[in-house]
């Protein structure tokens, strides 16, 4: 009998010493949390989308919530200004505890890492993210981090694109993009005219980031229209290093335009564009609108 | 001697079991340790804010390399603490839950770390605009102190709130220099 309440102890001691772990520096948790910080850094918003519940609340040093999708909005807008980023492997540490209310968190501690495209300066950020996981998903996530390193550095760049710059070199870079560019069709002078995140919209839609870009999407225009020929009419006063210009496009379209056979026919449109020349003068922003009907009609096409 | 020997093994696992480290808790000294120093901060008690810091202590907020003593730290927070007519941490959150968390760990390498989540809140005396900025420390215990301390947080909420405050300032400055002219 004393035998059996003896091994009866051992066995109760035993169990109440198995307390529940709540503690980890592995699991299913920590693996699918550093899976999302792959996904951020490459850039792949669907699968680092999917690693969260529906329904899951966002808090980014603050107090108020924002859903997933809020957030990859506003770092693709963020991120447009780095040539790289992501948060840096070296250095970083997570751990998953089970609280005293049963939750489960994932802890994690980086630098957040990223190189700007406007003038290659490097930033690190620490950043702090705690998340909740239920089922596999993340349900909560809070972010820690000081925003400024960022900001001031965007803040900084701004100011230096806002640098008055001569109005004569504005004029000098737009004659010289119009005449050598535009006209004669020679891209080996955007190099000295346009800065290194040049970015042109062509009636609201983004349709080069680069001096190469711009060049194969002239082509098409060049091809299309061999005397592809930009008259200035008006100039606008420069303002912020900002001039606008009215100009008129005409062109024979004796070449194929979009995979259309040539028409043979001669256009005629007028266009407004908005520069924007940054700091050392150099343009950084293009507005183009035009009326991209009154093109097609001219060659022949109609809405149906 | 079977006996003996279950009442051994009884003891054996026993005494493992009370000597086992606990990985994760919300209650231990060294949270009470922290719990003091938040106090301390928001009593503005800052040669008792000292105490819980090893003298060779290393403080890094928003920065992984640049470490400053605690003296250092009680300077820029002071300074922080001067531009303010309020300050503190939110004890309830608007549903009436607990809003500052501790917990205790054991990492693998055999530290220990407390860490702190808490809303700060306060109020600019200047215009008496209200800032909100949520902060996580976490800190390393060695005996009792803290050896270690890394915070993160949005200060850059505080910084631009100041230098709002600043250029307001310089604007009514110059209104009023262009009144006398």
């Amino acid at each position: 009998m004393r035998k059996l309440f003896l091994l009866g102890l051992t066995l109760i001691l035993f169990t109440s010493c198995q307390k529940q772990q709540r503690y980890f520096s592995e699991s299913p948790e920590i693996d699918a949390f550093k899976a999302n910080i792959s996904s951020y850094n490459n850039g792949d918003w669907e699968s680092w989308k999917t690693r969260f519940a529906d329904t899951a609340k966002l808090y980014v040093n603050s107090n108020k919530s924002m859903s997933a999708t809020d957030l990859e909005n506003a770092q693709k807008q963020l991120l447009s200004n780095f040539s790289s980023y992501g948060f840096q492997d070296k250095g970083s540490f997570a751990e998953m505890v089970i609280d005293s209310t049963d939750e489960t968190w994932v802890n994690y501690w980086a630098t957040w890492h990223g190189k700007l495209k406007a003038n290659d300066k490097e930033l690190d950020v620490p950043v702090h993210i705690t998340a909740q996981f239920v089922d596999g998903k993340i349900v909560k996530v809070y972010d820690y981090y000081d925003s400024g390193i960022v900001s001031n550095a965007l803040a900084e760049i701004e100011k230096a694109n806002n640098m008055p710059v001569e109005d004569k070199m504005i004029d000098d870079q737009i004659n010289k993009f119009v005449s050598e560019f535009l006209n004669k069709h020679d891209a080996s002078v955007l190099d000295d005219i346009l800065a290194d995140n040049f970015v042109r919209y062509m009636n609201d839609v983004k349709e080069s980031t680069s001096s190469d870009g711009l060049a194969t999407n002239m082509k098409v225009f060049f091809t299309a229209f061999p005397d592809f020929k930009i008259t200035l009419l008006h100039r606008s006063p420069i303002f912020n290093n900002t001039r606008f210009v009215h100009w008129q496009m005409t062109g024979t379209n004796t070449g194929e335009f979009n995979g259309s056979p040539a028409t043979g026919k001669k256009v005629k449109i007028t266009g407004l564009s908005r520069l924007h020349f940054n700091g050392q003068g150099k343009l950084d922003e293009e507005d183009v609108f035009f009326d991209q009907l009154s093109l097609m009609q001219q060659l022949g096409k109609t809405l149906n | 001697m079977k006996k003996l020997f279950l009442l051994g093994l009884a003891l054996i696992l026993f005494n493992a079991c009370q000597n086992k480290p606990e990985r994760f808790t919300t209650t231990s000294t060294n949270i009470d340790d922290v719990k003091a120093l938040i106090a301390d901060y928001e009593a503005g008690n800052w040669d008792s804010w000292a105490t819980h810091y090893a003298d060779t202590a290393k403080i890094y907020h928003n920065t992984w390399d640049n470490g400053v003593s605690p003296q250092e730290m009680a300077e820029a927070l002071k300074g922080i603490i001067a531009n303010m007519s309020s300050y503190g941490f939110q004890k309830k959150d608007s549903n009436g839950n607990d809003d500052i968390f501790y917990e205790q760990t054991l990492s693998d390498d055999g530290n220990t770390w407390v860490n702190f989540w808490g809303d700060w809140r306060g109020t600019l005396a200047a215009n008496g605009q209200a800032l909100e900025i949520p902060v996580h420390l976490t800190c390393q215990m060695v005996d009792g102190k803290i050896v270690e301390e890394y915070g993160f947080y949005d200060v850059s909420k505080y910084v631009l709130a100041m230098q709002a405050i600043e250029a307001e300032k310089a604007e009514a400055e110059e209104a009023s220099e262009n009144k006398t002219m």
